[in-house]
């Protein structure tokens, strides 16, 4: 058939217009230095692939609201760099897991550092239980258990924005615990 | 240590230049808890920001892409954020209009159908991948084998004494001559290639004529040349090209009446009890049993049955701008004055859809223009802008009636004015 390609015009627009070529196109002009961006933080192939198809979808799912940005393609980034830290969160999980169950003789070597992480961890452990038993609890669903800032509001029955506010505040005070707790330890 | 930011932002630009040791992945792997996805964010955005740009990647990754198709296929939105996000569009767009108005669009918004909306909103992926020509087409063997040629297809098909057809990476099917002499006393061989609704292919005969088949539409014709008159029988809608320096005349045969072409470039459309050609280059020798007629480039020859000229067995000639009858293969579709019934019967062809009590959509005339890429959901959306009343499930339109739009005129007051085709499709 004897068709010209005529969207050489910006391709998020027309995204915004249910456009599917426009998200081709997108794909075939991005893929490769998104996948280089993201693979700064995600060396695993795979995951980066996996992490780049999600932004793809997160982009069509909300098509609308990007085309209207001024900097699609900056979103995209954010999203990449969300989405990349979601996986490294991810696989962090995974992987202590796995470091908890290490007993030191399979792991010699280590032992100084091992110490330093262990007593760092049971510095953060403290910290969180002098927190308030609401805080406490949306920290654990949330760093412990994954769960997302909706999950929680579901789980809890509050309103997502507390949710958040609660984390901030978490967060704040276990930073300023550690903060004065560290002196000591390294001490 | 690992509560103070700049700390976090040393160990993430280690990890990024993979210089972290175990330990410090370690550390910055417990970081993460204690800041918000937000502040990682910026301290990631920070810090390879600061990073060169480094494009080594493995050649398998390079390539890859991944496809729009199954992104849009696994992307699913919940009915719960359709029903909210329609609603929140109603109401940024109160907030534009005058605040006197705000209590009467949000009744309005109450009060709204909302189900039909929905049915329609709930669609809308689903329709952003229907698109219209696809390159797609049977070819059927004299036998009655039928072969499906699509996208998978490239490289030989078939053969056929000293033919081969194959399909090249382009989409076009070409017959291509093996320079063997053909044998002399076979009975002919026919092939016949047929695109169903909303596909659309190129071939390339082996005397060299172009043909580019619309939706719902057939050729038929011998796959030698050596035979002593080559016709080419058509159903639907074709565009033929034919190059200059043929030895003899050929024949395209409809049903209402027989073109004779030496060289030309001209459409042939018959799918209305009726045949249209237009000439755009070249000569053409129009007859039916009882009348024929020369056309020359920019004319149009009618045969067959027409509403307005009648016609039974006579043929006319009309000059006309011939770029809205060939822009089925053009960027546009043009239409000028077509009435609401044909235009959806186009559609129809186009995009494979069913149309459900047709005669019930406005009888009014549409002019205008329709990109020829664009997907179903534009489709859609043009019809709706345009006043017509429907429900879409999938490819099936079913049109209501809603008679007291059709008595108001409301409808043609948004149709674009006539001579002045507007891009409707994409704007």
């Amino acid at each position: 058939m004897a068709q010209k390609k005529i969207y050489n015009d910006d391709p998020f627009r027309l995204l915004g217009l249910d456009h599917q070529p426009a998200l081709d196109s997108i794909i075939e002009r991005y893929s490769t230095e998104l996948l280089a961006y993201i693979r700064n933080i995600i060396i695993d192939p795979e995951l980066a692939k996996e992490i780049l198809f999600d932004a793809y979808q997160k982009l069509w799912e909300n098509r609308k609201a990007i085309a209207a940005m001024e900097r699609p393609l900056a979103w995209l980034y954010k999203c990449a760099r969300f989405q990349s830290l979601n996986v490294l969160k991810r696989e962090k999980r995974r992987f202590t897991i796995g470091l908890d169950q290490l007993t030191p003789s399979q792991a010699p070597g280590i032992m100084e550092n091992d110490i330093d992480i262990k007593e760092l961890k049971k510095e953060i452990q403290a910290a969180v239980n002098r927190l308030p038993p609401q805080m406490q609890l949306v920290y654990r669903l949330s760093r412990e258990e994954g769960l997302n800032r909706k999950q929680i509001a579901e789980k809890c029955k509050v309103s997502e924005s507390t949710v958040k506010n609660l984390i901030t505040g978490s967060l704040k005070q276990i930073r300023k615990f550690m903060n004065s707790r560290i002196k000591l330890l390294l001490l | 240590m690992i509560h103070q930011p700049g700390y976090v932002k040393e160990l993430l630009k280690k990890h990024m230049e993979r210089t972290a040791s175990a330990h410090e992945e370690e550390l910055l792997m417990l970081a993460l808890d204690l800041y918000e996805e937000e502040e990682l964010e910026q301290m990631i955005k920070e810090v390879s920001d600061g990073l060169p740009y480094n494009d080594e990647l493995p050649e398998e990754l390079k390539r890859w892409k991944p496809s729009a198709r199954e992104i849009i296929s696994r992307s699913r939105i919940s009915p719960l954020k359709k029903i909210r996000s329609f609603i929140s569009s109603q109401r940024s767009y109160a907030t534009y209009a005058a605040t006197a108005l705000l209590a009467i669009l949000l009744a309005w918004i109450f009060h709204r159908p909302s189900k039909l909306e929905y049915a329609c909103s709930a669609n809308t992926e689903e329709s952003a991948l229907i698109l219209p020509g696809v390159n797609k087409c049977k070819l059927i063997l004299d036998n009655g084998c039928a072969i499906v040629v699509d996208s998978s297809y490239t490289g030989e098909i078939t053969r056929q004494g000293n033919t081969v057809l194959v399909r090249l990476p382009s989409g076009v099917l070409e017959y291509k001559s093996l320079g063997r002499p053909g044998q002399v006393g076979q009975q002919p061989v026919y092939h016949t290639i047929a695109t169903s609704r909303g596909a659309c292919h190129r071939i390339l005969l082996p005397n060299g004529v172009k043909i580019t088949l619309n939706a719902a539409s057939s050729i038929r014709f011998p796959v030698d040349l050596t035979s002593p008159e080559y016709a080419i029988e058509l159903k639907g809608e074709a565009y033929f090209e034919s190059p200059q320096q043929l030895n003899s005349p050929w024949h395209i045969i409809t049903d209402y009446a027989r073109i004779k072409v030496a060289h030309a470039d001209f459409n042939v459309n018959t799918y209305d009890n009726r045949m249209v050609s237009t000439l755009s280059a070249g000569e053409l020798m129009i007859s039916t049993p009882g009348d024929n007629a020369m056309l020359q480039a920019g004319q149009q020859a009618l045969a067959g049955h027409d509403e307005q000229n009648g016609l039974p067995g006579g043929i006319k000639v009309l000059s006309v701008d011939t770029r809205e009858a060939l822009s089925w293969m053009g960027p546009e579709r043009i239409f000028i004055h077509v009435a609401m019934r044909d235009f959806l019967l186009e559609m129809e062809r186009r995009y494979d859809l069913d149309i459900v009590n047709i005669d019930r959509a406005s009888h009014r005339y549409f002019s205008g223009t329709l990109c020829n890429e664009a997907p179903l959901s534009e489709l859609i959306k043009l019809l709706r802008a345009n006043g017509l009343h429907f429900v879409q499930q999938g490819n099936t339109l079913i049109f209501s009636k809603r008679p007291q739009d059709q008595e108001q005129g409301l409808v043609s007051s948004l149709m674009p004015p006539l001579h002045e085709p507007v891009p409707l499709g994409m704007n």
